[in-house]
Parts: C-alpha cells; sequence; structure tokens
C-alpha cells in the first residue's frame, strides 16, 4: 500500500479568498448576463428583488408538493419584484440564489401543524444534520452566512399543513385546505406594493 | 461472500434497531440482529423510498415516461430521465441518436453526475474525512467544514452549482426539464450557453483535481483504518465501451468477480435479465438483485463509483486516467474493495465528468441543430440502460396496442447495492458494538458506512433536515432494553431498561 503522499492536498493549500472571490464574480455575472447559467427556466428571476420564494418538493407525492403548487400561482400572477425559486429539493447551491434578494420567504409542505398556514420568522442555525442530501431553510441561511461572509438577508418560513405523501397521490384534505389559505396569505402580501412586504411578513409572522 | 440472512436463526438473536424518523414513513432503518455472544449476525437496511415505482409509470403513455420519472428522485432526476429517454427510442426504433444528440445527451449526464458527486462529497461525506468519525457532531458537518476549510466548501457548492447550470443549459431547466425526447434532444445548446459554460469549465477542471486529491489522500493517510473499515471483497458490475474503457452513457455490461477475472463482459443491455434476477425478502421493500449464473447466495455484487474504476481497462481522459492508476495501484490485483474507497473513485469520475464537459464544450458538433433521428418500426418493448451517479440503472417498458405503458420494471443503483450495504453495516456493527449496549460511537460508524455508498434515502421527497436516529436494543421476547436517540441537532438521549 503506498503511503508516501503529501499531509495536505492541493485543495487545503488553495486560497479562500480565491474560492471567495470566484462566488462573487460568478454571482454578479450571472445576475448581468441573463444566460442559462444565470436565469434557470424554473425561476422567475428579477435582479435585486424585493421578495425571492423558495418553494420545494415532489408534486408527484401528494401534499409534498404543496410548494411547487403554490410556487407556480405566484408565478402566474407575474409581480414586478418578487423572483420564484422553484426546486425538488432545497440544497446548498441556493445559496448563490440568496445573493441577490432583500429577503426570502421559504413556502414549504409541514407536517409541525395540525393545519392551515403558519408564518414563522426565522434565522441562521445549525441544523447539521447531513445524513439527508437535502438542507433546512435555516441551516442555507447560516451556509450563506460562513461562505458569503455577510449577514443573511432578512427570512421567513411558511409552514402549510401536510399530511399524506404516497407516490403518485393528489394532495389529501388536509393540503387542499391549507394550500388555499397560503394562498390567501400570499395574494394579500404580493397585492401590497414591494417596499411593504417586509413590514407585512413582520406583522405576520411569529 | 455474506451470510445469507435467510438462514440465520432469529430466536437467538436479540434486536437492535435503528430509525430515523422523518415526516415519511420509514424513511430509512437499520434492523441489528445479534446473538447471545453480541455477534452481529445480520444487518438489514430498511429502505422504503422506491415502493410503488412501477406503479405510478403503468398506463401513462410511453412518450410521457421520460419527464415524469424525473419525479421519482429529488438526487438524480436526470439519470432516470435518460435512461426512460433511451428506453422509448427502443420503443420508437430510434436508438441510434444524431451526433449531436447524443453528445448533448452525454453532456446533461456528465453534468449531473458532477453536481451529484459533489454535493455528497463536499456536503456529505468531508466532514467524516475531516474531523473524524467521532468528532463532535457539533462540528462534524457543513458548518465545522465552512469554519475549518472554507474553500472546501465553497468549492463544494460552486461545483454542484456548475453541475445545475450544464443541466439547465440543455434541458431548459433545472428540475423536470424535457431535453431527452424519443429519438433525440429538443433543443439544441446555444452559442451563447456554451460560451457561458466554457468559461468557468477549467476552474471546474483545477476543482475537480483538488477533489480527488483530498480523497486520495484521505484513503492513504488513513490505513488501516481506511481499507478495513466496513470492508468486504464482491463481485463489480458495470458498463463499459466496447474497448473497455470507462463508460457512463451507454455500453456493454460487464461484471468481474473481487480477484479481478471477469464473470461476462461485452453484454447487451437489452439482454440484461439473463444475465441479472432479483430475490425478494419478506422483511424489505427493495429486492436483492444478484448475477444470475453465480447464484444468489455468491452472486451479489455492487455498483456504483467503486464498481466503475474497479472494472473498466482506462479512462478515456488523461487526468482522469492518471488518477485512475495511482488508484489501481493501491488495490489487490488492482480491486479496492473498501467502502470508504468509493469516496476515491467517487472523486476519480469528477475529474472525467469535468473533462468531457470540457471535450464536449469544445466540440463543434455541440453547437449542431440536427437533433432528431428519424423513427423505425415500433417496439412494444424498450430497455434503457445507464450508468447513473450510484451505479447502474436499469428501466425496462412494455406497451400497449394504445402506447400505454402495461409493464415497468426498474433496477436502480441503490437496489443494485443493496446486499452490500447490509454486508458492510453488519461488520462495522459487529467491530464497533460494545457488548450488548449500544452507543454513539457505534451510531456514527454506522451511519459513515452507509454514507459511503451515497444511497438514495431521501430520493423522493425532501426532509427538512429533521431526521433524528433511533437505536433500540430488544432482547428476542421484544423488549426493549436499551434506546439511544440522536436528534437532528445532534444531541444523544438514552433510555435503559438495564
Amino acid at each position: 500500500m503506498r503511503r508516501d503522499v503529501p499531509n495536505s492536498s492541493p485543495i487545503l493549500r488553495s486560497s479562500e479568498e480565491h474560492s471567495r472571490d470566484y462566488v462573487t464574480r460568478r454571482i454578479a455575472e450571472s445576475g448581468r448576463s441573463g444566460g442559462a447559467a444565470a436565469r434557470p427556466a424554473s425561476t422567475a428571476q428579477a435582479p435585486g428583488a424585493a421578495l425571492t420564494v423558495f418553494a420545494w418538493g415532489n408534486t408527484a407525492r401528494a401534499d409534498d408538493g404543496i410548494g411547487p403548487i403554490l410556487a407556480e400561482r405566484l408565478r402566474q400572477k407575474d409581480v414586478p419584484g418578487l423572483t420564484v425559486i422553484e426546486d425538488h429539493q432545497l440544497n446548498i447551491e441556493h445559496v448563490t440564489d440568496l445573493e441577490e434578494c432583500e429577503a426570502a420567504l421559504f413556502i414549504d409542505a409541514s407536517i409541525a401543524i395540525e393545519e392551515g398556514c403558519r408564518l414563522e420568522r426565522i434565522g441562521p442555525s445549525n441544523d447539521g444534520n447531513f445524513s439527508t442530501h437535502a438542507i433546512s431553510p435555516q441551516a442555507l441561511l447560516n451556509v450563506y452566512e460562513k461562505t458569503m461572509k455577510k449577514p443573511a438577508p432578512d427570512a421567513w418560513l411558511l409552514h402549510v399543513a401536510a399530511r399524506e405523501f404516497e407516490l403518485g397521490a393528489e394532495p389529501g384534505n388536509t393540503a387542499k385546505q391549507s394550500i388555499e389559505e397560503a394562498h390567501r396569505f400570499l395574494e394579500e402580501l404580493v397585492d401590497h406594493e414591494p417596499s411593504d412586504w417586509r413590514e407585512q411578513l413582520v406583522r405576520n409572522g411569529v | 461472500m455474506a451470510t445469507d440472512p435467510q438462514e440465520v436463526t432469529r430466536d437467538d438473536m436479540k434486536r437492535i434497531v435503528i430509525e430515523p424518523v422523518s415526516r415519511v414513513e420509514g424513511h430509512g432503518k437499520v434492523t441489528l440482529l445479534a446473538d447471545d455472544d453480541n455477534v452481529i449476525q445480520e444487518a438489514r437496511l430498511h429502505i422504503v423510498e422506491f415502493r410503488g415505482f412501477e406503479k405510478f409509470i403503468q398506463g401513462r403513455p410511453y412518450w410521457d415516461v421520460p419527464v415524469v420519472v424525473q419525479r421519482l428522485c429529488g438526487i438524480c432526476p436526470v439519470s432516470h430521465h435518460l435512461a426512460a429517454g433511451k428506453a422509448i427510442d427502443r420503443i420508437e426504433g430510434a436508438e441510434h441518436l444524431t451526433p449531436t444528440a447524443k453528445k448533448l445527451r452525454e453532456l446533461v449526464h456528465f453534468g449531473q453526475i458532477l453536481q451529484s458527486h459533489a454535493l455528497h462529497f463536499f456536503h456529505l461525506a468531508s466532514p467524516d474525512l475531516l474531523f473524524g468519525f467521532d468528532a463532535d457532531v457539533a462540528k462534524r458537518n457543513i458548518f465545522g467544514v465552512i469554519e475549518a476549510h472554507p474553500e472546501i466548501a465553497t468549492q463544494g457548492v460552486m461545483l454542484r452549482k456548475y453541475g445545475q447550470e450544464v443541466i439547465a443549459a440543455i434541458c431548459g431547466k433545472r428540475i423536470h426539464g424535457t431535453g431527452a425526447i424519443p429519438g433525440g434532444m429538443n433543443k439544441p445548446l446555444t452559442q451563447s450557453e456554451r460560451d457561458t459554460l466554457l468559461k468557468d469549465i477549467d476552474q471546474i477542471v483545477e476543482w475537480s483535481l483538488a477533489a480527488n486529491a483530498l480523497a486520495r489522500d484521505y484513503y492513504l493517510n488513513n490505513q488501516p483504518l481506511a481499507v478495513e473499515f466496513g470492508t468486504m471483497t464482491s463481485n463489480y458490475l458495470g458498463l463499459v465501451r466496447p474497448d473497455g474503457a470507462l463508460e457512463l452513457y451507454d455500453g456493454k455490461l460487464r461484471a468481474k468477480d473481487k480477484d479481478d477475472n471477469m464473470i461476462f463482459d461485452q453484454q447487451s443491455d437489452q439482454n440484461y435479465f439473463d444475465y441479472i434476477r432479483e430475490e425478494v425478502r419478506s422483511w424489505s421493500y427493495m429486492k436483492f438483485p444478484y448475477l444470475t449464473q453465480l447464484g444468489s447466495e455468491n452472486g451479489w455484487y455492487r455498483v456504483g463509483p467503486l464498481a466503475r474504476v474497479n472494472i473498466c481497462d482506462y479512462i478515456n481522459t488523461p487526468l482522469a486516467e492518471e488518477a485512475r492508476q495511482e488508484y489501481k495501484a493501491n488495490g489487490e490485483n488492482g480491486m479496492l474493495h473498501a467502502p470508504l474507497a468509493y469516496h476515491w473513485a467517487r472523486m476519480i469520475e469528477l475529474v472525467h465528468c469535468a473533462e468531457k464537459i470540457k471535450e464536449l464544450l469544445n466540440d463543434p458538433e455541440i453547437l449542431g441543430t440536427d437533433l432528431m433521428t428519424r423513427g423505425g418500426e415500433r417496439q412494444s418493448t424498450g430497455i434503457g440502460v445507464i450508468e447513473a451517479t450510484r451505479g447502474t440503472l436499469f428501466h425496462h417498458y412494455e406497451i400497449d396496442e394504445n402506447d400505454l405503458i402495461k409493464k415497468a420494471n426498474l433496477i436502480v443503483s441503490t437496489t443494485n447495492n443493496n446486499q452490500a450495504m447490509n454486508e458492510s453495516i453488519r461488520r462495522v456493527a459487529d467491530k464497533y458494538l460494545s457488548g450488548n449496549e449500544l452507543t454513539e460511537g457505534l451510531l456514527n460508524n454506522i451511519e459513515v458506512a452507509i454514507r459511503a455508498y451515497d444511497p438514495c434515502l431521501s430520493c423522493a421527497t425532501h426532509a427538512v433536515g429533521k431526521m433524528p436516529l433511533i437505536v433500540e436494543l430488544q432482547n428476542t421476547g421484544g423488549e426493549v432494553i436499551d434506546r439511544l436517540q440522536k436528534d437532528s441537532n445532534g444531541e444523544i438521549s438514552q433510555e435503559s431498561a438495564r
């Protein structure tokens, strides 16, 4: 067995500044270019958005698709100043999507509440579980602060009640009701001027 | 070879249950069966995520399948998309794609594997490797990596992001795109998109090399642990090119035994059922595939990066090939068997994917617009086999006279590794179980062993990061005599009946 290898790899010797500068440059470029790298089709992009909505889940798994369903409704409203990002799972690369936003609203199916929806003010935390490929909103905010070396944007998590997750099933009755309640909340929110969105979130969040 | 669990006398055993509790029922669970001498006789990793895949597909029009199967997995939707696409090509009699269409499919496939390998290595595996398996859980996570090695964490994020950008450029969006359609691709790559991706590719290659060096150094500098941890010998299965080179998109089936002897080679993936069978066991939703000619007891095998790098004759990109030769020089008969060697093999493939992306982006044909092959005689059966991130992925469909899927059979990568994961867990548990007391160290070690295989535990839904682990030790009468719980914040609680 070979043992005569260097004690540290090139990656460990590489410059932290180099990596961070690269990230900053790429984000700035992608915001300008509008190319595929900057604007995946699943993203209704608005550089410098007053609010970025992250919604994720699997519409083939019953209530798990609550986030994408609400994301689609928001996209159809085509609200200036609002960016909607939809994905199958919230993941670590979404840290780069936080860069351009003034405030972030995460929408997720939740078994933490019995019915309806609940808006929670959230911040960065060491939700360090790494047995799953996905990441929590709080952990994403934490990764953002640590990699970008600046405070994460103000953020809220909209819990939307969910119960059923069978493959191939439609959302159940609990989810159908909670989706409508969440939709009403979101409609009221974006009916305000973008400059008022943050205040509305502060007022409604717990 | 592993002890056949069916032969274990359960009356003489205690049961130790490790149960992740998530919002998805039975998100994953490990049951350890120990005899009266506290020797672990059997490990059972329960994964229920794959329930209902075939039923979900049945009854749908065949042309719809490449899109809908992406919803089976949130981690590797592109792999399912392409495997299904290859199967539907066959149904249309259009398996011979135009050069541009084939290269676009390869490009998106390399992008998918690049981002998935990067996510696993940097986000999930690197905390174990950088801090040690028993390090404080408050540190042994992605935040600990960011604090101690910020450049590694940042590069992991950007490698993942780059792979997603490749996917978005070709499929139209990061998720659930429609790049592959029967007989070809539905949109060309524009010059602007190509140039955007080219701008960063040298940086991506450089970071991939650094990641490979990190994985290699870990393996070589941490012996004998890295060589022995959860290690057993096995057979290996994967696709290779006609000349024996590593092949990820479209190749022939090859299987080798633990000593590098060929079991079979250059077999058509269209006849996979002649070489692979699946065994059903009452306690698991996942089947247990095995090589037909060796039987269920001796024919189980491993797939994925470790298998692919073990069985191929060479890699057709220079930097990855150089890395492969170094890897092979450290094996027995050129074969590495350790679960922790998966990380090294995975990073060799990361390098290969980065090199192939660069090669394809610089190929003028990638900007071509001849994307569709004229279909031939319609077939009633379509089989598509691909080397997905975690290993060989089989999609097999039969359609009826109304063009609807009447039968579907999927063997996903994690299922191929089913017996191997159980065996690695058993070996780790047997080594680290102290008496009949459950410890945090044992729990950590089992997690590390499972993680090496990168199974699709979170493939179908997202878990919001809440995934406590519960460990229960039961006696033969079913009485719980010890219980260990690890919450998502890493706090450990224990209840003992002793």
